[in-house]
């Protein structure tokens, strides 16, 4: 009876680049996928990919580990030689070899008393890792250790995380309390002290949040669904603290940003989602529509872009039926599609 | 050596009102001049029947191994069950794949209504005390009804033993106690008290508890080499108490009239889903509720043509659910929801000969939902249903149609209320003997009927939608019943065989709209059903004059998803139903001792509408067995049962995540005074 289905609705996603220290792109040669599951259903998945040999392995971590990921696999990143999975209902954290898949670590998201933290999104700078949960908290694991060190509490259910010039960022949605009118603020934390320094408003229920090279954040707002307060798209000057809308963005939902260019989910109600792209150096939208072959796309559960070849990758999702991940070139054309992949398919990681 | 008999107790103006002779193989015992005490067997009704009936008598009840409603209605055939596990859990049932919305379930021939969630959680009622429970599929041959019992597609029926006293009683009773695994406690009591020679009364009450604490093995994959882990079901504790006291009264040959006063009251935790790594935070919902409701009806005969009857129930339902894990600001959730309901039905019946009869029934429901929640609608569902029927039953043909008018006019204080509806719905159906001398019979029937949404579907905050038509079902069936006594070594045979065609339009579903990741309530599916249902049941006598009872049913329901060509799911299997299941059982009465022994089983489901490997679910059987024994003391006649239930001991899963108790026992001791 709780609003299981509203903690769907107003969450965004953060796509994280490999950061190992080594940022030249490489070619690509397997795609990891993180099917989110239905919640209750202990059914999140990983599907690999192998793209030389054209091969997919459903299940992935089942076959490797002979134990399914758990409930609601909300997020996964790689950093150095281990995979972090951040699955949110079964309140885990698997750390997965990047080569082999084996889970070296379990992590058990869980307070003191017991109590599941529910983590959401994970980012990692200097060794370590930081994970926003639902429990209103941001958490910092070391990555040699794989030891909780320590957790700060910032505003409600944070989503949302990247770090900028030793600060990080956290979207504080308050998706839970969705009925008092959600939270509106980015809660900046410091790295080295692990101290919430501050807040800033933002706008009715932030999202996804990321950031370009010059150390702009933008933010996915995606109000609550009334004429009061719209979504919008707006930008954060992390020197001078000056936020303002970036206009012609509407409906935001999961974006990245590669070679400062955002790749936005936008979807107006009824129509079919499309990706704006958006030149966050000049500041202008370079296309509405980046899709240039007419391929429709219902429901886009999140979106990749490949740095080294400028390939995208759009996970489709009806949250019924196992969904598909497609792949455009960096024209704009559909390449390949690998359909009912998993039940809603979300974060792609470039191995 | 013992024989037994069924003994019904059928007041006189009830079989001639539903129009029903009771042909040949019955026995009549003694004869009163207001009473008739007529020993039938319900297979007679069962074979006569034109559309499908199935009949659970109270002695076959006893053999069942049931320990609440849900466990007996797994036996009938064409039914399925879900079952969330353990006693307190979530039972509620889906007759031919309809959906849990479109079968009614009536409580002495009132239904027992939810306008909330639109389904009876059939686990809290009781079997203590029942007379029989039936199932109709499209509709009792009886046309002499409330309106109301004519609008579902199906109906479950309980019905209460009435009191029957010895010629010089004037109370009798029986008291009860049943303990088993996992601490059950579950005393029961009954006293039945012959107020004067037309006024009786019956007392009962009951009690159970248990900590549900079972213990299952935790698969976290599907394949053998998968890791499991043994854990402990938690939070899946039951407390619940039930009174009732009834009266009936005959004023007359001409009249009689009855009275229910029913009290309910129920605490349990919610164990949820076994979710991996983390189940003990998913298991720490509780839910409370209360039902409290008190019906009566009244017959009279005006002549052997006039016959008129009125009914009348109102019941108040309190349920409070809390969930303490809730990581939103005020750290849980907090549900209290209360349903009123007023009913009053008239109808009457006309007999222009003895071959055809006719009836009217009018009937108006008014329903209101309180909730906790901030701004709720609170809506008001009035309800106005009017029915016309007709009988035509000579020796070969039995005949009925009916024709139903449905109107309903809702109200809201908060907001915009729903649309009102009004629809007819017809009937018609046909049994029909070709041959004299062979009890065998062909039966079509087909029924138009449909849901109403929900105040869920309707109301619930962000979710709900007003504009919400009804669902609509369409069922065709056509069937034959054979009935023999084939000889001494084997007095009864009876076989039913059904081949059907449902369909549903307008189905309700929660569905995700656009890019918002918001979910809504739409009439979006289509579902078309094919399916067989037989039945078999079988009285044998072996040697030593040792009688053996023997039944089964076999299901068989192609249930498809027929919304959209372009889905993946189009004409995959519906979410947890199996293609083939069924049932069996057999009790075997001896001079020592009596031997009973059910089966229940289940083959492959899929808890996804997307029919694929991750989603299979495997089959299932569930044996139990007993041994009773009946001694007579200077109290009463005692019974004492010993049973050991679900015999393999595995956890099997009819709802994906929630495993139901392994091997268990129970013990029953009742002395009847």
């Amino acid at each position: 009876m709780t609003i299981t289905v509203v903690l769907l609705s107003g969450c965004s996603d953060i796509n994280n680049p490999v950061d190992n220290g080594d940022n030249t792109p490489k070619e690509a040669r397997t795609l990891l996928l993180l099917n989110e599951g239905s919640m209750g259903h202990n059914n999140s998945s990983l599907s690999k990919y192998d793209l030389s040999e054209k091969e997919l392995v459903k299940d992935y971590f089942l076959t490797v580990n002979k134990r399914g990921l758990g409930d609601v696999g909300n997020d996964m990143l790689q950093y150095g030689a281990k995979i972090y999975v951040v699955v949110n209902k079964s309140s885990t954290i698997e750390v997965m070899d990047a080569t082999t898949g084996i889970s070296v670590r379990q992590i058990a998201m869980k307070t003191a008393g017991g109590e599941a933290k529910e983590p959401r999104r994970i980012a990692a700078r200097g060794g370590k890792v930081y994970v926003t949960s639902f429990d209103d908290t941001v958490t910092r694991i070391d990555t040699l250790t794989l030891a909780i060190e320590g957790s700060v509490i910032v505003g409600q259910d944070p989503e949302g995380i990247a770090i900028v010039n030793n600060k990080i960022y956290v979207t504080n949605s308050g998706g839970l309390n969705w009925e008092n009118g959600y939270d509106k603020t980015v809660s900046i934390i410091d790295v080295t002290s692990f101290i919430e320094e501050e807040k800033i408003e933002i706008g009715v229920n932030p999202g996804a949040l990321q950031t370009d090279s010059e150390g702009d954040l933008y933010v996915a707002v995606s109000g609550d669904y009334t004429e009061a307060h719209p979504s919008t798209f707006r930008k954060i000057n992390t020197s001078n603290g000056e936020v303002t809308t970036v206009p012609g963005i509407d409906s935001p939902f999961k974006f990245v940003i590669v070679d400062n260019k955002a790749y936005i989910i936008n979807g107006s109600y009824g129509e079919p989602n499309s990706v704006i792209v958006y030149d966050c150096l000049n500041e202008k939208i370079i296309t509405d529509s980046f899709i240039s072959d007419g391929t429709s796309i219902e429901i886009m559960n999140n979106i990749t872009v490949d740095p080294f070849s400028g390939d995208m990758f759009i996970a489709e999702t009806d949250y019924i039926n196992p969904g598909n991940l497609h792949c455009f070139d960096k024209n704009g054309k559909l390449k390949y599609s690998l359909t009912a992949v998993g039940l809603n398919p979300s974060v792609v990681v470039i191995q | 050596m013992k024989v037994l008999r069924q003994t019904v107790f059928l007041l006189f103006f009830v079989v001639v009102a539903a129009g029903n002779v009771v042909i040949a193989q019955t026995v009549a015992d003694t004869l009163h001049l207001q009473e008739v005490v007529i020993t039938e067997r319900y297979s007679d009704r069962e074979i006569r029947s034109t559309a499908p009936l199935q009949i659970l008598s109270k002695q076959t009840i006893g053999n069942l191994h049931a320990l609440q409603l849900s466990d007996a209605v797994k036996h009938f055939s064409g039914v399925t069950v879900k079952d969330y596990g353990g006693i307190g859990g979530l039972k509620t049932i889906s007759v031919r794949s309809l959906g849990a919305g479109h079968a009614a379930v009536n409580y002495n021939g009132v239904a027992l209504s939810d306008l909330q969630t639109g389904q009876i959680d059939i686990g809290r009622l009781s079997l203590y005390n029942v007379e029989s429970i039936t199932l109709h599929n499209g509709q009792n041959d009886r046309i002499f009804m409330p309106a109301r019992t004519f609008a579902s597609s199906s109906s479950l029926n309980i019905t209460s033993s009435a009191p029957l006293f010895n010629d010089d009683e004037n109370i009798n009773g029986q008291a009860g106690f049943k303990g088993g695994s996992f601490g059950l406690f579950n005393p029961s009591f009954l006293a039945n008290v012959k107020v004067s020679d037309r006024l009786s009364a019956s007392f009962s009450g009951e009690w159970m508890s248990s900590h549900g604490a079972y213990p299952y093995l935790l698969h976290y994959g599907q394949a053998d080499s998968d890791s499991t882990s043994l854990e402990k079901r938690e939070n899946s504790d039951v407390k619940n108490l039930r009174l009732e006291t009834s009266f009936y009264a005959d004023q007359s040959e001409k009249s009689k009239g009855e009275i229910h006063f029913y009290h309910f009251r129920s605490e349990r935790g919610l164990p949820g889903a076994t979710i991996f790594y983390n189940t003990e935070n998913f298991s720490k919902q509780r839910l409370w509720d209360r039902t409290f409701f008190t019906q009566g009806k009244y017959e009279h005969s005006f002549s052997q043509k006039w016959v008129v009857q009125a009914n009348a129930k109102y019941n108040h339902s309190n349920l409070r659910y809390l969930d303490p894990t809730w990581l939103g600001a005020e750290g849980k959730v907090e549900d209290i929801f209360t349903q009123h309901e007023s009913y009053g039905s008239l109808s009457a019946l006309y007999r222009v000969f003895e071959r055809l009869s006719f009836s009217v029934a009018t009937d108006l429901t008014a329903a209101t939902m309180y909730s906790n929640r901030k701004v709720f609608a609170t809506p008001t569902r009035l309800t106005s249903q009017s029915v016309m029927a007709a009988k035509w039953v000579n020796q070969q043909l039995l005949a009925t149609a009916s024709l139903l008018y449905t109107r309903t006019a809702e109200s809201v204080r908060n907001g915009e209320p729903a649309e009102n509806r009004n629809k007819f719905s017809p009937y018609i159906s046909a049994s029909f003997m070709p041959l004299n001398d062979l009890d065998l019979r062909l039966r079509v029937f087909y029924k138009n009927s449909f849901r109403l949404p929900t105040f869920n579907d309707l109301y619930y905050p962000i979710v709900g939608v007003r504009q919400l038509l009804p669902e609509d079902a369409n069922q065709f069936n056509a069937g034959v019943t054979f009935s023999s006594t084939p000889g001494d070594a084997v007095p009864l045979l009876t076989l039913s065989a059904d081949v059907y065609h449902n369909r549903i339009k307008n189905k309700i579903v929660a569905y995700p709209t656009g890019n918002l990741h918001q979910w809504t309530m739409m009439n979006f599916g289509r579902v078309t059903i094919n399916g067989m249902d037989v039945t078999v049941d079988s009285r044998l006598i072996l040697a030593d004059e040792i009688p053996f009872y023997v039944g089964g049913s076999y299901t068989y329901q192609r249930a498809m998803d027929k919304t959209d060509p372009g889905k993946p799911t189009y004409n995959h299997q519906l979410p947890y139903t199996p293609r083939h299941s069924g049932s069996a059982r057999a009790a075997l009465e001896m001079a020592w001792f009596n031997l009973a022994y059910t089966l229940l089983w289940s083959g492959e489901r899929f808890s996804n509408g997307y029919n694929s490997n991750e989603y299979r679910m495997n089959g299932y059987s569930d044996h139990s067995i007993s041994l009773s024994k009946s001694l007579h003391t200077p109290f009463g006649t005692m019974n004492l049962t010993a049973e050991a239930l679900n015999l393999s001991g595995k956890n099997y899963e009819i709802v994906r995540n929630y495993p139901m108790p392994g091997r268990s026992y129970r013990m029953n001791i009742s002395i009847n005074f």
